[in-house]
């Protein structure tokens, strides 16, 4: 039986020219323009909100990025800014000054001559280098004066009130706890980075039931910052997270309510 | 010339050497002034802070004077030399470090001195309970008669014995201990001590009593003046029945 086979004179006279052929013309579908907007009267606007109350709000950096490229400013000495002539379609909106963490809003859909506002609050970076250890995990169990749904950690911190440092501690029920995967997470009360200081890490309200195994680790992370939604992670993320200086895991069992 | 001129300028050049001589003498005395502060025993500045007694010493002086409301006292005219001020005040300690000798230089410049008096305090202190591992202790109290909207530190002295005699004259060893940081909830505080020399007592169980301490102290050495009232005694286990050999 003879085997069908397509007999292009190209294919079969000089098969590295078409080769040639092929890699162009996947080059040059790489390098497609962006396209024109059709309407370009969209605005997005709002204030950009810096938590330390100390620093000026004025040249923070606002990148607006969309399906025609990007467009860019800086806010005002109020901490205003606008980013106007744009098309139709949906923006994310990058907010970024040096020494604080750099937060994104995702999904701003605009159409037409739509005026959006959109505000930011933007946290102070801590510059902590290492965590305090966690020593342990004192639950009911440990302790009668401890709620059910609560846990104390006291850390091996030393005396020091000028110390910077917070964290921000991630609960599972598995043992690879870490910042991208969790069940929970919650600020370590109290803590902050000038003036009062606590050695003790406190949580509550830990939504887990009794008898379970949970797993807890905790980030340097500004106190002070609570996070924005990721839509592209679908997790809440933190600006001010080093994903660097984190402590050990520990485990503990909830404690029956 | 007429030659009564000459003993005229005879004296007037004897006279310009002195007239030149700008240089006061430097005088031997002057004024040792000085401020107290009084802090309560929630570390908050008193309003009042006359009546401090301060006494100044020296080899050939004993003097004393009292405060003002300010807080202000005053020495004035006193010969150069090296004095020793001690403060004293009903319900009221110095802080660790400040009897340090006054070098009075006299002179128009005055000698300013600066010291601190704190309540001994009052607030009560309960252990509720103990744990002990290694080193490290940890205690769990309870504290009443403080004030709740203070951020301030709240001292306390720990003593341990091998005996339920357990006290500020009857211990084996001691520790100070601190409530800032340490907080659970009302009233309810979770502090940790290091004391390694738990290690030497040799008994069953360790005995530990808490004392409230006034602010100011040092770690190590501690004033009984500055204690207020003993908590309760409590026993706990002691996980090193052996001394440990040296």
């Amino acid at each position: 039986m003879e085997k069908f086979r397509i007999n292009i004179p190209l294919f079969s006279r000089n098969r590295r020219a078409y080769l040639l052929w092929l890699v162009m013309s996947l080059l040059g579908s790489c390098t497609e323009d962006l396209p024109d907007p059709l309407f370009t009267e969209g605005m997005i606007y709002g204030e950009v909100i810096l938590n330390d109350y100390t620093s000026s709000p004025e040249d923070v950096r606002v990148l607006a990025m969309g399906p025609y490229g990007n467009q860019s400013t800086t806010t005002d000495q109020e901490g205003d800014y606008a980013i106007g002539g744009l098309g139709n379609g949906t923006y994310e909106l990058e907010f970024g000054k040096e020494g604080f963490g750099t937060v994104f809003s995702f999904g701003i859909q605009v159409f037409g001559d739509d005026t959006l506002r959109r505000n930011a609050y933007l946290y102070e970076l801590t510059g902590i280098r290492k965590l305090p250890e966690l020593l342990r995990v004192y639950t009911a169990d440990n302790h009668s004066w401890i709620e059910p749904d609560k846990i104390v950690i006291p850390t091996d911190l030393g005396f020091s009130p000028q110390t910077p440092w917070g964290m921000r501690l991630f609960f599972a029920k598995h043992p690879g706890v870490s910042y991208l995967d969790f069940d929970c997470t919650r600020n370590g009360q109290k803590l902050r980075r000038t003036g009062y200081e606590n050695t003790l890490v406190k949580a509550d309200n830990l939504p887990f039931e009794g008898g379970e195994e949970i797993y807890v680790i905790a980030y340097a992370c500004n106190p002070d910052d609570m996070g924005y939604w990721d839509a592209y992670r679908g997790i809440q993320t933190f600006s001010t997270l080093d994903a660097e200086v984190h402590s050990q895991v520990l485990q503990f069992t909830m404690p029956e309510q | 010339m007429n030659k009564g001129f000459y003993p005229y300028l005879i004296v007037l050049l004897l006279l310009m050497p002195v007239a030149c001589d700008t240089n006061d003498p430097e005088p031997l005395t002057g004024d040792i002034l000085g401020h107290v502060t009084l802090y309560d025993q929630d570390r908050y500045v008193l309003e009042d802070q006359s009546d401090v007694r301060v006494i100044l010493q020296s080899e050939d002086i004993l003097t004393e004077t009292l405060t003002l409301p300010s807080g202000e006292f005053a020495f004035l005219d006193m010969d150069y030399g090296n004095y020793s001020i001690s403060l004293e005040k009903e319900g009221y300690v110095q802080g660790y470090g400040q009897n340090d000798p006054v070098h009075h230089l006299g002179g128009y410049n005055p000698t300013r001195v600066d010291y601190r008096l704190y309540e001994i305090p009052h607030f009560g202190l309960e252990i509720d309970s103990a744990e002990i591992e290694m080193g490290s202790i940890a205690l769990w109290l309870t504290m009443e008669d403080y004030n709740r909207e203070s951020d301030s530190w709240y001292f306390f002295r720990c003593f341990f014995n091998g005996s339920p005699e357990v006290s500020k004259e009857a211990y084996f060893t001691q520790s100070q201990g601190w409530t800032l940081g340490f907080w659970i909830e009302n009233d309810k505080f979770l502090t940790f001590i290091e004391n390694y020399a738990l290690q030497d007592i040799g008994t069953d169980s360790i005995y530990i009593c808490v004392y409230p301490e006034a602010s100011g102290q040092h770690l190590y050495v501690f004033d009984p003046e500055s204690l207020g009232k003993a908590s309760n005694v409590l026993a706990v286990k002691n996980p090193f029945p052996e001394p440990t050999m040296r």
